[in-house]
């Protein structure tokens, strides 16, 4: 063994995690090399300076706090309640500031139809998947987009080839709240339709995606509950997630999607960009 | 009477107050632990708290193929990195953070603190998975199903992470 093989080695060594050969093998070297002996001994020393800090004690009021924000999401949070003001349904501010991002209606669209056509095993196949977008998307935005694009092919195109393809101008190209940018637009071929997809980057650095696609199907948020919301007239569904909201609306023949949204405000302003009222 | 840790998982996913109340107890130490060493104990407090309730509404998800403990890890690490970024992305928020108040005092404590001074400047992936070992005593096994990554990058990436902080303790004066 040589010091390139045995340096990668040294943390699994030290942590006792190597195959007894292999223990054996790194441990020999480390014997015999001087900068190794020191590369390990650090480790060593390292983990001597760990003190157990045991005294550490959560807040007394902690629990309260929790609670208190529990008995708001019972009141504040009602699944599939009959559409009213959206306003009253998000007073605890601090939550609603999370993460914001607009995630796709393909995705729910696709897990609808699939949901509704396949297996009970393929069905939890497609709920897990779907889980990992929503759990990757507040991590990372441009994770959950490579985690679409290896389930399904894409293209990287621009707003006019989108809408050559798609026949329909895609959403992300009416316009975005002031300060948002559009970052990239994707095509993604669903087993439904070909969906356009966009990730966008709001004001405060939080990013966005928009999924639109044409099939006129329900939309499926898995098992989490959801609520009806009425924004000017405009029923959406949302769903939290994560300290996130998504949202989920028809726009003439299709559905547009937002994910991970901050608070309602943010829902409001962007329909009213990307899904401008009628003439 | 004590309930074993699947009733009251099983009374979170119903919703019930007393169950939330039996595992934020049982668990909140750990949680909160994990959180001064990652975020600050500045901060702590609040990530603790919106991990909890991440834990809460979405604990139906938790199907039991993994353990619990994991789990809880996953979501207590999530939520201190997206706050951490958070905090990247708001400059005017100072990223320093405040000591770890230690009950040790003399050479220890010196230690700690200079220890918890080289953390805050790591990287927070590296912190992370240092703390998760280290502190956290976690196996290679368990640091791959929390962070989502093969053993292969587990091994790799404690290696960058303790050869990382042994140069920035030295820069700090940390002789070993």
């Amino acid at each position: 063994m040589n010091c390139s093989e045995a340096i990668n080695l040294l943390s699994a060594l030290h942590d006792g995690e190597l195959s007894s050969d292999l223990h054996q093998s790194v441990e020999q070297h480390v014997r015999q090399c001087e900068s190794c002996a020191a590369a390990h001994a650090d480790f060593v020393a390292l983990s001597s300076l760990v003190i157990e800090q045991s005294t550490l004690e959560p807040p007394a009021d902690l629990w309260g706090r929790i609670e208190s924000t529990l008995d708001s999401d019972s009141t504040a949070i009602a699944p599939v309640a009959p559409a009213k003001n959206w306003r009253d349904l998000f007073r605890d501010s601090k939550r609603s500031r999370a993460t914001v991002a607009v995630v796709l209606i393909a995705v729910f669209g696709f897990a609808f139809i699939v949901h509704e056509t396949m297996d009970h095993g393929h069905d939890e196949h497609l709920a897990v998947n779907f889980d990992q977008f929503l759990n990757e998307f507040p991590k990372s935005p441009e994770r959950a987009q490579k985690l679409l694009h290896a389930n399904y092919p894409s293209d990287l195109v621009d707003v006019d080839q989108a809408t050559l393809e798609v026949k329909y101008r895609p959403a992300v190209a009416n316009s975005l709240p002031e300060g948002y940018t559009l970052d990239s637009v994707h095509l993604v071929r669903m087993p439904c339709c070909l969906c356009v997809e966009a990730l966008c980057t709001a004001p405060d650095g939080t990013r966005v995606a928009v999924l639109e696609h044409a099939v006129d199907q329900p939309v499926w948020f898995g098992d989490r509950p959801t609520e009806e919301c009425d924004f000017n007239g405009r029923k959406a569904r949302l769903v939290h997630f994560d300290g996130q909201i998504a949202a989920t609306w028809m726009s003439d023949k299709r559905f547009l999607t937002v994910i991970g949204i901050r608070d309602t405000d943010e829902i409001t302003e962007l329909m009213k960009h990307l899904d401008p009222p009628q003439a | 009477m004590t309930e074993s840790l699947a009733d009251i998982i099983s009374g979170c996913q119903s919703n019930e107050r007393s169950a939330q109340q039996q595992l934020y107890e049982l668990h909140s130490r750990r949680v909160y632990r994990l959180c001064v060493r990652l975020v600050g104990k500045q901060d702590a407090s609040d990530v603790t708290q919106q991990t909890f309730l991440k834990v809460f509404r979405t604990i139906h998800q938790f199907s039991g193929g993994s353990r619990f403990e994991t789990w809880l890890h996953r979501v207590t690490v999530n939520e201190c990195l997206q706050h951490t970024r958070s905090r990247i992305r708001r400059p005017e928020i100072a990223l320093n953070v405040d000591p770890v108040v230690s009950s040790q005092t003399g050479l220890a404590a010196e230690s700690a603190e200079l220890l918890q001074a080289a953390l805050d400047r790591l990287e927070p992936e590296l912190r992370t998975i240092f703390v998760l070992r280290e502190i956290e005593e976690l196996s290679y096994a368990e640091l791959a199903e929390t962070l989502d990554v093969s053993a292969g990058t587990v091994a790799s990436r404690l290696n960058r992470a303790r050869t990382h902080l042994k140069e920035l303790l030295t820069q700090l004066g940390w002789e070993a």
